[in-house]
């Protein structure tokens, strides 16, 4: 690939060499939203149950396409291009509601639930004049429909109506840590946190893929023993790298001699108010943390008790909106839902631990702005396999070299 | 029993208690811009609430809170996490309080309310208005002072910029 003369080569050999322009480059960021925001993959645009209702409808995006999910009369799930067969116009403009049809502001192009077009006004005309032409047919101007599914509760959408199941494309080892948080009980919407961060959106990605900074960087995880290096932890990927885990088991608040190496442990950090970490267990097995990255747009948040979707939204290469929808089970009681309300001060835009997050990415894109040379990523060696320990950078490289395959670079 | 409600009937003017209750709010910017955390918390009943909350949230009656701290003891460990365990660029975030309304004097307080605008300034970047909103707020009489009893910031963009550091 070449822009404008300058030699967008990468090395084939080098997966463990990421080069900066990947975090900057406009006609690289162009490919993206084509190959794979708006190519063979599900991206995650809703939970059922913020569309319970038959009229429910919420606005998601995949990539820059504005989505609107909506459920019809009859229950049934649509993902629709939020853009008007007119003119563009954004035929909706509210997060969410509940309506019979959908009409465009503009010109008043209504719409159906699944898309397809009623009705347009002076259709015929006014006073014989003017109209549409004799030619011009209803059923051929929809709104842009796209392929959907759900598992447990959680929609996804793509634009490639010839991509495998969900289940397939995730893959036995993710689906089935997919179906450890989403295990077909009803799920309950707690609020959302919507964040704008000036980095590129794969910084993001790569940073749940990172369990290296997760065990340095946040002081309160670590010296709480919530996610740290010493903690029976494993790293697993899909066949083909696209999704991965990062698992891990709460650790106890004692120095031992790998957190002699960690500044970031703090062995007499107290709260003063305990209830913030008031954790119980409630998921099957030893692991208390699994964060999960589901290709392309999607991360799985279940630390502790707190519970959240956060979908990447990317907006140009330096920028990428993060929503966040933060959940429980209907079947929670009250001490469940407040136990979660509580341990969502660890995240979000505000979060004790995320914070970090954010800010650490911001300098990081500041860093690469205008850089020519790769990031090295080689902690555990240059292989993509799974790993049963934190000291490793593989989930990273994994994602590399799919992303390589789908952007042919 | 014993009413938390500061005394602002018959015996004092109405004008007095807009004036004390509106100097509580300017001790709480000055406190806030003056990076004087831990006297921001004196501010706080023991068994205060303390909310942020984005308007979004708080109109489709969702409970989630940006910030969430049920007692003066869990806002004491966000100042301290703020102090030392999180990592973020330096700034300075600065608090503009307007619109005062005491709402109403009920047996357990003052309701009130009031709009506030915070800016933020980082290092090597020009100033930008970090959030905007209204405070819902229940102030009550303790220790011989006012203090708030509940604290509610509900911001009106649900858009936060890169993240959400000190208090508003």
């Amino acid at each position: 690939m070449s822009v404008e003369g300058v030699d967008r080569t990468w090395p084939a050999e080098e997966i463990s060499r990421v080069p900066y322009w990947l975090y900057t480059d406009a006609a690289v960021y162009q490919r993206e939203q084509e190959r794979i925001f708006g190519g063979p993959s599900w991206g995650y645009v809703a939970l059922a149950a913020e569309i319970p209702n038959p009229g429910d409808f919420t606005r998601s995006a995949l990539g820059e396409r504005p989505v609107l999910v909506t459920r019809d009369e009859h229950g049934k799930l649509h993902a629709l291009t939020n853009r008007c067969a007119h003119r563009g116009t954004l035929v909706c403009h509210a997060q969410r509601g509940n309506a019979r049809t959908l009409m465009c502001p503009y010109h008043q192009w209504t719409y159906g639930l699944d898309g397809h077009l009623i009705a347009v006004p002076f259709r015929r005309g006014v006073g014989g004049q003017g109209g549409m032409p004799a030619d011009f047919a209803l059923d051929s101007r929809g709104l842009e429909t796209l392929a959907v599914t759900e598992r447990h509760g959680v929609i996804f959408a793509s634009t490639d109506r010839a991509l495998p199941s969900l289940e397939d494309y995730l893959g036995e080892t993710n689906l089935r840590w997919f179906d450890r948080v989403f295990d077909g009980r009803a799920l309950r919407v707690l609020g959302y946190h919507r964040q704008r961060i000036e980095a590129n959106w794969k910084l993001m990605f790569e940073n749940i893929k990172d369990p290296y900074h997760a065990t340095l960087l946040h002081v309160f995880l670590v010296s709480f023993g919530l996610f740290r290096a010493d903690n029976p932890s494993a790293t697993q990927m899909d066949a083909l790298g696209r999704h991965s885990v990062l698992v891990s088991s709460r650790g106890e608040q004692k120095a031992n001699a790998d957190t002699a190496e960690m500044r970031s442990f703090r062995g007499n950090l107290r709260l003063e108010d305990p209830r913030l970490l008031d954790v119980v267990r409630e998921f099957p097995g030893a692991p208390t943390v699994v964060m999960q990255t589901i290709w392309p747009n999607l991360i799985v948040q279940q630390q502790s008790n707190t519970l959240a979707m956060r979908q990447i939204v990317p907006q140009g290469p330096r920028a990428f909106e993060l929503h966040w929808t933060f959940f429980g089970y209907e079947d929670d009681d009250e001490e469940m839902t407040l136990r979660r309300l509580r341990q969502a001060n660890l995240m979000g835009p505000a979060g004790l631990v995320s914070i970090d997050d954010s800010e650490v990415i911001e300098l990081a894109q500041r860093g690469i702005d205008g850089a020519d040379g790769a990031a090295e990523i080689v902690l555990g060696g240059r292989g993509v396999e799974d790993t049963e320990h934190m000291a490793t950078e593989a989930a990273i490289r994994a994602f590399y070299a799919h992303y390589r395959r789908v952007m042919e670079l | 029993m014993k009413s938390d409600a500061p005394q602002v009937t018959s015996d004092e003017p109405r004008a007095t208690s807009h004036e004390r209750v509106r100097a509580l709010y300017d001790d709480y910017a000055f406190l806030l811009n003056t990076g004087d955390l831990e006297g921001w918390l004196g501010l706080f009943a023991e068994d205060c609430s303390y909310r942020i909350v984005s308007r979004e949230n708080h109109s489709q009656g969702l409970p989630l809170a940006l910030v969430r701290c049920d007692s003066r003891a869990m806002l004491a460990d966000r100042v301290a996490a703020i102090r030392n365990t999180q990592f973020f660029a330096a700034r300075v975030m600065r608090s503009f309080v307007s619109g005062l309304r005491i709402l109403s004097a009920t047996p357990s307080g003052l309701e009130v309310t009031a709009s506030f605008l915070v800016t933020e300034a980082l290092e090597r970047e020009p100033p930008r208005i970090h959030s905007v909103g209204e405070y819902r707020d229940l102030v009550v009489t303790r220790d011989g002072g006012l203090r708030f009893a509940r604290k509610c910031a509900i911001y009106d963009s649900p858009m936060i910029q890169t993240s959400l550091i000190y208090p508003l």
